[in-house]
């Protein structure tokens, strides 16, 4: 105890990251969440078996899945479990345990966004390929599936942030949700680029003939730009854990 | 060109300091928390003395880095604690907020915080703390179900499992029963003795008494005082107080109060005479033997000053 230096360097990610994942994706399994979830989802599968018992199933099955699926049920789930991620733990202030670590904030951050994504996927992803999978459309299995996963990349990453940067992050979210996702984004194609919905109709179009409202973005930009909002959004997650103060 | 600035600290600061705190002072709007603090902490227990809402949570926050000081400087180990993650490592907080993870034990909850230190072997190290904090490692119970005091145990354990250099504990007695007071008193003293710094604040007088010689008053976000406890616990007793004195003949007693060498003021309002005095044991000695001499007869000789804001009150305004 004669030296005044600090020990060694941070801990590394392939040490942290795990570690925080294994706490944070622990507290998303709460009863009352997966409830709501399940009823997101099942909501989902129901309006797919109504769908495809409809004269024209087909149309019908799009609808369900690109304004309801897509609209709804990805961005609602995700918010559920991506606002509280960061956002009760500041609330609660329990978030001083995990970040009094030598650890870089980012690891925090994305360890919280891996938590989000893996607590989601099975929740919003089957659910999606079963209401595909039950309209007996198989052109439409894949393309759904994949704007899930896409889906549930970006809006992890937007809400993660919100729930972290602001105390209101869950009402900001939903406020997003309903305002600019599916009132402003209608208004211009200008707007709707800005709408993570436009990426995910886009997807889902490719595996139908059928034209969606707002499916009009590139097929590359369909993949990168919610890949590219996931990123940026942690990013920004990271910098808020490392400039505000932590009660 | 010009020269660097020279950094002069507002102190000297002990070549043995673990910790410095360099004119600090932390606002929020304009709510003043902390206003120029500093002082240097040396391995051992060191108290952080104040009444409620005197500012030591913040100071224990910007401290281990949760908190960036709106001006002056923090230091572990000669590093900044806020830009310096890796200081981290050699800081353990046990926060007074009570709230804990609802869904862990208490092995899961120090086995992570172990993890996350880099610990190596971190579960025998989470059992281990959780040994020497009285707590049972294989309880399969949810830290909510635990009693206050088994939370402050776990809230120990997690902030010590990766044995920091620096150890912050902000209100760590609450709620435990006094054979368990003992038991911590008697832990933080063998963290000191190992080196460590030991911070532990306080609203409590009486408990800062026991945990060592080393205390740090703070007052309204001000230093108040900073030192050997035994030299500020006389500070404290010898401060000029004011007293309430009931008697028969009050403007007879007030009259020969006057004349006394340590009584510096004597009102009277109606049946009661209120005195300053420079020197409480002189007066209390005095009083009888002039009462008798004035004869008049003491109803009540009652202390108007003797709680704790307004010793921490003296000791700001000194």
């Amino acid at each position: 105890m004669t030296t005044t230096q600090p020990r060694a360097a941070t801990v590394s990610a392939r040490e942290s990251i795990p570690a925080y994942f294994r706490v944070l994706l622990r507290g998303q399994l709460s009863r009352g969440r997966l409830f709501g979830l399940g009823v997101l989802a099942g909501i989902s599968v129901l309006l797919a078996v109504v769908a495809s018992r409809l004269d024209d199933a087909q149309e019908a099955t799009v609808f369900v899945l690109a304004d309801y699926s897509i609209a709804l049920l990805i961005p609602l789930a995700t918010l559920m479990v991506a606002a509280p991620m960061l956002g009760n733990l500041v609330e609660d202030r329990l978030l001083v345990y995990l970040w009094l670590k030598p650890v870089p904030r980012w690891h925090l951050a994305a360890a919280a966004y891996a938590a989000v994504v893996c607590a989601l996927l099975p929740v919003v992803v089957l659910p999606i390929m079963l209401s595909a999978a039950l309209t007996g459309f198989g052109s439409l299995i894949g393309p759904a599936a994949l704007a899930a996963v896409l889906g549930v990349v970006a809006y992890s990453g937007v809400y993660l942030l919100l729930g972290a940067r602001f105390t209101w992050g869950l009402w900001l979210g939903l406020l997003y949700l309903v305002l600019w996702e599916n009132v402003l984004s209608r208004f211009s194609n200008g707007m709707a680029r800005l709408s993570i919905r436009s990426y995910l109709v886009t997807v889902l179009e490719r595996g139908t003939d059928i034209s969606i409202d707002l499916a009009e973005r590139a097929t590359w930009a369909s993949f990168l730009i919610p890949v590219a909002i996931a990123v940026v959004a942690v990013g920004l997650t990271a910098h808020t854990l490392r400039t505000t103060d932590i009660e | 060109m010009q020269p660097a600035p020279t950094y002069e600290p507002a102190q000297l600061v002990p070549a043995d300091a673990l910790v410095v705190v360099d004119r600090v002072s932390k606002w929020f709007g304009d709510l003043v928390a902390v206003s120029d603090v500093s002082f240097s902490v040396s391995p051992g227990v060191t108290a952080l003395l104040g009444p409620n809402g005197a500012g030591k949570s913040t100071m224990l926050r910007m401290l281990c880095g949760l908190a960036l000081p709106s001006s002056g400087t923090v230091s572990v180990l000669g590093k900044r604690p806020r830009t310096n993650p890796e200081v981290a490592a050699e800081i353990g907080l046990a926060p007074q907020q009570e709230s804990v993870f609802g869904y862990l034990t208490a092995l899961q909850f120090v086995r992570a915080s172990a993890e996350l230190q880099g610990v190596a072997n971190a579960d025998a190290e989470a059992r281990r703390v959780l040994g020497l904090v009285e707590l049972d490692p294989d309880d399969t119970r949810r830290l909510p179900t635990y009693s206050k005091g088994m939370r402050q145990r776990v809230k120990l354990a997690q902030a010590i499992v990766h044995q920091p250099r620096v150890i912050l504990l902000d209100e760590p007695l609450s709620g435990l029963d006094p054979r368990q007071r003992l038991h911590m008193v008697a832990l933080f003293h063998e963290l000191g003795d190992q080196g460590r710094a030991v911070i532990v604040s306080s609203h409590v007088l009486e408990e800062v008494e026991r945990f060592g010689s080393n205390v740090v008053v703070i007052s309204q976000g001000r230093l108040a005082a900073q030192g050997d406890f035994r030299e500020i616990r006389a500070l404290m007793d010898n401060r000029p107080r004011r007293l309430r004195i009931m008697s028969d003949q009050p403007r007879r007693l007030a009259a020969a109060l006057v004349g006394q060498p340590n009584v510096s003021g004597v009102r009277i309002q109606g049946d009661t005479i209120e005195v300053d005095t420079s020197d409480i044991a002189i007066f209390a000695r005095a009083i009888a033997p002039l009462s008798k001499q004035a004869e008049a007869r003491l109803f009540e000789v009652h202390p108007l000053d003797d709680d704790l804001e307004s010793v921490f009150k003296y000791l700001v305004a000194r």
